[in-house]
């Protein structure tokens, strides 16, 4: 024997794997190869000169918006499962803490939807090089290399909505913890908007109260800044990008955090 | 050595919108031990399941002091040496056998050839080999039942806790179960049978307690029950208690 915190912690991130890809989750890869493939000929055959740009901003929108909803559904249903077949009572009568639970599910969903979203940006890179047609191989290594960033930025994105999904799964049913999520996604796209709010505002008590609100929810529009930039072949700062991400890590980290805690406190009836 | 001792425990069922509490186990105490075959029976609905996860630190009492194998049953180290086989028990049924009983040894830090041979073992023990490679999934609730009695012993507990092992089970797989408690209790094991089956109890265990509406009401060795029947007993108890004012 050793090793037991992290023996079990990927012990059950192997099996959220498992669950997670034997879920027929492959097929969201698929939905997206095709429906990039349908779109971007049509969009692109109508807009002259731009197809390579609409490629990239529909093919990655599409890996942030089907990565997003998986990450919410999965997180959501996966706890509540465990809760309702009584599996969580197998795990925690062994020699399981709640941070080793939590986080353990937290990288197998997180894997998982790293896979896809791997292929699915091997795909369209191989779409973008396909409508750019023969080009030199300095111009393929910089399109290679925007893409290689917004792709982790959108999957930083992504294990952060993960983490939003369990923290919210660990205290309210799969519905409520999917329109949770929803409205936290939505808002932390906004985020930037709050501030802008609070400076018209006259009132100094709703300034304070949106400037409180602009730091407390997490900020998603950053990231979304900075993916924009790089699509249109603006090479962005490494200072900004490690920024971003260094960002979407400390949060994650903090909602998986508390949801320790909050799954510490539960009793397994 | 004591292996389960528990004084006063206590606990509330809360449930709806008011918070309506029922009380669900009341001034428990318990005391067994070690190398025990220990057997709680009891109507449905009277207290044993709670009881049993009390033990084992999936529900934390209201009141009481629990103490396993000398230690707080939330201890990692008692997590180490229990087992626990779930009533009704339903596992993932994305995995097969093999796999789940993988993901059981992995989570008791087991590795490599150690955890690979163990594996094989209980899938021996409990005749599941030729069903190994099955999802869960496809198995019935006798090959669930079974499966369940594997991965509670894939740590070689010294505790273990059985809550209506023989649910599902077919003769066999009965007979089976019991020879895996009496192998255990030869070994010097403790076992804590959750039981409605008294003929079980009669067979394997040397001391029982009959609980009814949350309350632990008759305790005996079963070695001083000779010359009754267990059926006799436990009905003697249900009824003295119902007849109580």
């Amino acid at each position: 024997m050793k090793d037991p915190f992290f023996g079990a912690t990927r012990a059950i991130a192997l099996n959220t794997f498992r669950e997670v890809s034997r879920d027929k989750i492959v097929y969201a890869f698929f939905a997206f190869a095709i429906g990039l493939l349908i779109f971007g000929q049509v969009l692109g055959s109508l807009s002259i000169g731009q197809q390579v740009r609409i490629i990239q901003d529909i093919g990655l929108a599409a890996i942030d918006l089907i990565g997003s909803a998986i990450a919410i559904f999965a997180g959501a249903n996966l706890l509540y499962k465990e809760r309702e077949r009584g599996t969580i009572q197998f795990v925690f009568s062994k020699p399981v803490g709640a941070a080793q639970y939590v986080v353990g599910k937290f990288a197998g969903i997180s894997a998982c939807l790293g896979v896809l979203v791997v292929l699915m940006s091997i795909w369209l890179y191989l779409m973008l090089i396909f409508a750019t047609g023969p080009i030199d191989t300095s111009a393929t290594g910089a399109l290679f290399c925007n893409l290689a960033c917004a792709a982790a930025l959108t999957y930083a994105e992504i294990a952060f909505v993960v983490a939003m999904s369990i923290f919210f799964a660990c205290f309210t049913s799969p519905l409520m913890s999917v329109v949770f999520t929803l409205a936290l996604w939505i808002a932390a796209h906004a985020n930037a908007s709050l501030l802008a709010a609070a400076r018209l505002n006259p009132t100094l008590a709703t300034a304070k109260l949106l400037q409180g609100a602009y730091w407390l929810l997490p900020d998603l529009e950053t990231a979304t800044k900075i993916r924009s930039s790089l699509i249109a072949g603006i090479l962005c700062d490494a200072t900004v990008l490690s920024g971003a991400l260094a960002y979407l890590a400390c949060y994650t980290a903090i909602l998986l955090a508390v949801s320790s805690m909050v799954t510490d406190r539960r009793e397994h009836a | 050595m004591k292996a389960i001792e528990a004084s006063n425990l206590q606990k509330d069922r809360v449930s709806g919108f008011f918070m309506h509490r029922k009380r669900v186990v009341t001034d428990l105490d318990l005391s067994i031990e070690a190398g025990c075959v220990f057997g709680l029976i009891g109507p449905n609905g009277a207290g044993k399941t709670t009881t049993v996860k009390m033990l084992i630190n999936l529900v934390r009492p209201d009141s009481g002091k629990i103490t396993i194998l000398g230690r707080a049953p939330n201890d990692p180290i008692v997590k180490h040496k229990i087992g626990y086989l779930p009533e009704n028990p339903f596992f993932y049924g994305h995995l097969t056998g093999r796999e789940f009983l993988d993901f059981a040894a992995s989570l008791f830090g087991l590795t490599g050839r150690a955890k690979k041979d163990r594996v094989t073992e209980m899938l021996g023990l409990t005749g599941l080999m030729p069903h190994a490679d099955k999802r869960l999934a496809a198995y019935s609730k006798g090959m669930l039942q079974r499966a369940g009695l594997a991965q509670a012993l894939i740590n070689d507990p010294d505790l273990l806790f059985l809550d209506e092992p023989m649910s599902g089970l077919d003769p066999i797989g009965i007979h089976d179960v019991r020879e895996i408690v009496k192998s255990l209790k030869q070994r010097g094991k403790t076992v804590f049978l959750n039981t409605h089956l008294l003929e079980d109890v009669r067979i394997l265990c040397d001391e029982i307690a009959v609980m009814n509406q949350g309350r632990i009401i008759k305790r005996a060795l079963t070695a001083d029950l000779a010359n009754i029947s267990i059926q006799d007993y436990f009905f003697d108890a249900i009824e003295d208690r119902e007849a109580a004012p």
